[in-house]
């Protein structure tokens, strides 16, 4: 393990890194006060869904046991608000294209609908766009984000599984927008999103030698951007427009650029030994590994906002861990016929590693604090029922305890929009407002969601 | 899914004319490399054999082909990606003293820093940006030599310039600025302009050496010098492959290699089954369209194939040994064209038994441009599981029920020609001890009618017009990078013309796509 000291280790002074277990902050108690005072944001999303009698509890609100597909997470139960009765609305709004399932990804985080485009969206001529506005993470990315390195980051575990496709940005596998119809992309490769997040912290150069490094990254930026500025004009309005949305994102490298070394120390774990992390088999592997670099991510104070995707809508990942060896969408719905059973299976494993980040998230430091208490996790996906493509009773779920989120609960709110649960979440981080996609679909925070 | 419906005409468009005799094409959004593009074009650039472009963030999907421009939208995660991708190329490429020397081709010492940068910038450059460079071109990247250089060495100082070059918007972008006369709106393409678009379709990298001269040259000014540099290229391994990457790409085979069989449910398949069967699909290609000048009912109906020994004892073919593909004759009355690879019908075939519905709609989606709707909302796809009986009867609901049979008609009966085929692509008489019943039909389309089994189907298929102009379409997106439009229609149907002319030839409309006005000209956006 590297040992990383940084700008406020020396501010503070005095206190040694040491070789630390997994995860536990490198930071003297002061110091970490300052970095974790602040709320994160976690969005975890499984697709296709949940088989519903063996996801949603019975029982009272307080009073009720995890059913099948939620035992994995009997351990955080105190820590968990169960959602049922809410519904994607807004992906049944008479203006949306596409598959449902593409439907599902462009509503669930952004409560609009997913308009007109030229994207084949499953399996024929339907095609669509990308969602019509911002999805909830990047509005909270924009609201606490903006002092990080990186406002929000997006990764993903298999994805995206329709080789056919090349592995491309579709409507079928996107739910982060920065904006209307702009997805943005999931990094995917462990390996790289380590050194993206943590590369410049643990090179063990030369002292001044990573200032001239910085130096020179910026002249050779400035440049890339005069080459930019230079053809902007020669071209035609949407060429333009499109170099210059280019431009703009060079401009966004060269600020975290300058933003420097980062004021935080800590001391990130490398991922150990290089792995085929693209083979379905890998996908514990890898998805652990992702979700170890999110937590490590927010503990370090590099971003705020992450949204960790395991796979996306076309879900066309196998399961051999579980002995399942079709992929997803075949048990869903392509084999044509009825495989709850695996599909609760499926479920169960999914809720299983959203129990795994939990787990991380709980760590307690030194000071007894925990990054799960400073943190909320929304955990999603973009059916509620595969067989028919339903978007009712969607398994939406909370965790931790950002906006006074009080755990060991089932809340039910029949029939009711799910614009309104993203209108509770950007409250809880100090969004003020009391719609959140389409108005006509919100009606305002859920009563009792937050405390 | 792939390619789709690459018709892409609207009813209404039918009913508008266009008048043929001047260039007519709708405005087409600049295109930047994909990543395939962005790799072979590095090794053709520098020897970079990394495939650099494999770490960009994957593209939209856009046409069906991942190399729609006006879908290509550029994130922030892009952005780093070509930064931390030109440092690490620019490294490996200038790893040593020799390489250095190698790209700058003076020598320093004695001509000076400036003059052999000067001169590597305006040659390097040419190729780099696939055109000559402006003076104020040259000038800019002189300067962060200069910037670098005050600060740190010659070696560092000259990557920064490298860098910016594989960063700068014309080397990532095919960009084409080439003024129309005075008052018009459409433009014809400049030389160098052309030499790209013919490169890039053609081989999937930059334009060499003997296009980029014939560009400077006036080599590119009549239609037969382009067709015979077109002509060229195709011949070229880099145009074979382009023609293979098409059809896969179009038969939805790019997954194959990673398809995983359970091995109690299927004793004895290779282990590289996928691989295999989608290096036979590969040279059947190459060999119908280059060897044997093809076309494409040749495509769809040719029983001679390239097996090796263990794809033959997985197709059951005695007589072949060893691990190299050989030509092999099929039965042609169990296999017939590209449809009946082991590839098309494993690629479409999840699960453990025949999918009439997925193997008919891709019928239906590829080669016919005719998917039927989604399955509405709300709509429970999962018939009962029950264990036993064909598949024929196991779909049986997809008949009986109305509420199916509205979409399902347009699938199943054609995917039933298919049943003599198990999941991984096999020949089979019985199916579950039952008695294989391969009667199929085609509702709707020019081939419409009852048929029985996969070679009639191939058969109908292959006299199609519906299907040759869906053929068309096809070779259309993947070859322009965006989905034709009605204002394409005098391109489409020069296409159309070009292929009935050449008895559908795939290569005559390979070669068709760099004469038509949509290759030749843009529109001007003001």
């Amino acid at each position: 393990m590297l040992k990383i000291m940084g700008r406020r280790q020396f501010l503070v002074g005095g206190s040694s890194v040491i070789a630390l277990p997994w995860l536990a902050s490198a930071l003297p108690r002061s110091a970490r006060a300052a970095v974790t005072q602040d709320s994160c944001f976690i969005v975890f999303f499984s697709p296709g869904g949940r088989v519903e009698e063996r996801w949603h509890p019975a029982g009272g609100e307080t009073n009720f046991e995890l059913p099948e597909s939620l035992a994995p997470l009997a351990p955080f139960q105190n820590e968990l608000v169960v959602l049922s009765g809410l519904a994607l609305k807004s992906a049944s709004d008479p203006r949306n294209h596409g598959h449902a399932h593409s439907r599902g990804m462009g509503t669930l985080l952004t409560g609009t609908y997913v308009p007109y485009g030229p994207y084949e969206t499953c399996c024929n001529d339907t095609t669509s766009g990308f969602a019509a506005g911002p999805s909830l993470d990047q509005v909270i990315a924009r609201q606490i984000g903006q002092s990080s390195r990186f406002a929000s980051l997006e990764l993903a575990v298999r994805w995206p599984t329709d080789e056919r496709d090349r592995g491309t940005v579709a409507p079928t596998n996107c739910i982060n927008f920065s904006s209307a119809e702009t997805p943005v992309p999931c990094e995917t490769d462990p390996f790289r999103a380590y050194t993206r997040l943590f590369g410049d912290l643990t090179r063990s150069d030369a002292p001044g030698e990573s200032a001239d490094r910085l130096r020179r990254r910026r002249s050779v930026l400035d440049a890339v951007q005069r080459e930019y500025a230079a053809v902007g004009p020669r071209l035609g309005a949407q060429d333009r427009a499109k170099l210059d949305a280019h431009l703009t994102q060079i401009r966004e490298v060269e600020l975290r650029l300058a933003s420097g070394s980062p004021g935080y120390t800590c001391a990130p774990r490398h991922p150990g030994a290089a792995f085929d992390h693209t083979r379905d088999e890998a996908i514990p592997q890898a998805g652990r590994l992702m979700m170890d670099l999110l937590v490590m991510a927010l503990e370090c104070g590099l971003t705020r906002v992450g949204t960790l995707q395991f796979s996306d809508s076309q879900a066309y990942n196998t399961f051999p861990w579980l002995g399942l060896n079709e992929n997803h969408h075949y048990y869903q719905h392509d084999s044509g016929f009825d495989l709850s059973e695996q599909l609760a299976l499926i479920s169960r494993w999914y809720m299983g590693e959203l129990g795994y980040l939990l787990g991380r998230l709980g760590v307690a430091r030194e000071d007894g604090s925990r990054l799960l208490d400073q943190t909320l996790v929304l955990s999603c996906s973009e059916l509620s029922q595969a067989s028919n493509h339903g978007q009712a009773n969607m398994p939406f779920l909370l965790a931790g305890k950002v906006g006074g989120l009080k755990g060991g609960r089932h809340l039910r709110y029949p029939d009711t929009a799910h614009n309104d649960l993203l209108v509770s979440v950007a409250n809880a981080f100090g969004v003020s407002t009391n719609t959140f996609g389409l108005p006509e679909y919100s009606s305002g925070p859920l009563p009792r969601l937050f405390g | 899914m792939s390619a789709g419906d690459a018709r892409g005409e609207s009813p209404s468009a039918a009913a508008l004319t266009f008048d043929c005799s001047a260039p007519t094409l709708p405005a087409a959004p600049v295109r930047r490399l994909t990543r395939d593009e962005y790799s072979r074009t590095l090794a053709d650039l520098l020897g970079d054999d990394s495939r650099a472009g494999d770490s960009l963030p994957p593209e939209e999907r856009g046409n069906g082909f991942g190399n729609d421009g006006a879908f290509q939208s550029v994130s922030v995660l892009l952005a780093e990606s070509y930064a931390r991708l030109a440092e690490e190329i620019v490294a490996r490429a200038t790893r040593d003293p020799e390489r250095i020397l190698g790209l700058l081709a003076c020598d320093v010492d004695a001509e000076g820093e400036p003059n052999c940068l000067g001169r590597f910038i305006e040659s390097f450059g040419a190729r780099a940006y696939r055109r000559p460079l402006e003076l104020e071109e040259r000038a800019r990247l002189g300067r962060v030599f200069s910037e670098v250089r005050s600060y740190d060495s010659f070696e560092s100082a000259f990557r920064a310039v490298l860098e910016v070059m594989l960063q700068s918007p014309a080397f990532l972008y095919r960009l084409e600025a080439t003024p129309p006369e005075p008052g018009a709106t459409v433009a014809r393409l400049g030389a160098y302009e052309i030499a790209s678009r013919l490169s890039y379709l053609l081989t999937g990298s930059m334009p060499d050496a003997e296009l980029l001269r014939a560009a400077r040259d006036g080599g590119l000014e009549s239609a037969a010098q382009r067709r015979a540099q077109a002509e060229r290229l195709l011949s070229q391994p880099e145009g074979k492959r382009l023609v293979q990457q098409f059809h896969g790409t179009l038969f939805g085979l790019q997954g194959l290699p990673n398809q995983r069989r359970n091995p109690t449910e299927f004793p004895g398949l290779p282990d590289a089954l996928g691989s295999l069967l989608s290096e036979e699909t590969q040279r059947f290609v190459e060999d119908v369209v280059f060897e044997r000048g093809g076309d494409l009912a040749t495509l769809l109906t040719s029983s001679e194939t390239f097996l090796n020994q263990e794809l033959a004892e997985f197709y059951g073919m005695p007589g072949v040994s060893g691990p190299e593909f050989r030509p092999v004759s099929m039965d042609p009355e169990r296999r017939a064209g590209i449809l009946t690879h082991g590839s098309v019908l494993s690629a479409h075939t999840p699960g453990l038994a025949s999918h009439p519905v997925l193997r008919g709609l891709l019928v239906r989606r590829v080669l016919l441009c005719d998917p039927p709707p989604d399955p509405p909302d709300g709509i429970n796809l999962s018939v009962p599981s029950e264990p036993g009986g064909s598949t024929r009867e196991r779909y049986q609901l997809h008949r009986t029920s109305a509420l199916c049979a509205g979409c399902h008609q347009y699938m199943d009966p054609i995917g039933f020609g298919f049943e003599n085929y198990d999941a991984v692509g096999r020949w089979r008489d019985l199916d579950n001890g039952v008695a294989v019943d391969a009667s199929g039909e085609v509702v709707g389309t020019d081939v419409a009618g009852a048929f029985l089994g996969p070679r009639e189907l191939a058969e109908r298929l292959a006299g199609s017009e519906d299907v040759a102009d869906c053929y068309v379409g096809q070779w259309f997106a993947y070859g322009y990078g965006r989905r034709a439009t009605p204002e394409d229609m005098c391109s489409r149907d020069q296409l159309r013309a070009a292929f009935r002319a050449g008895d559908h030839r795939v290569k005559d409309l390979v070669i068709a796509l760099t004469e038509t006005d949509a290759f030749l000209y843009r529109r001007v956006e003001p």
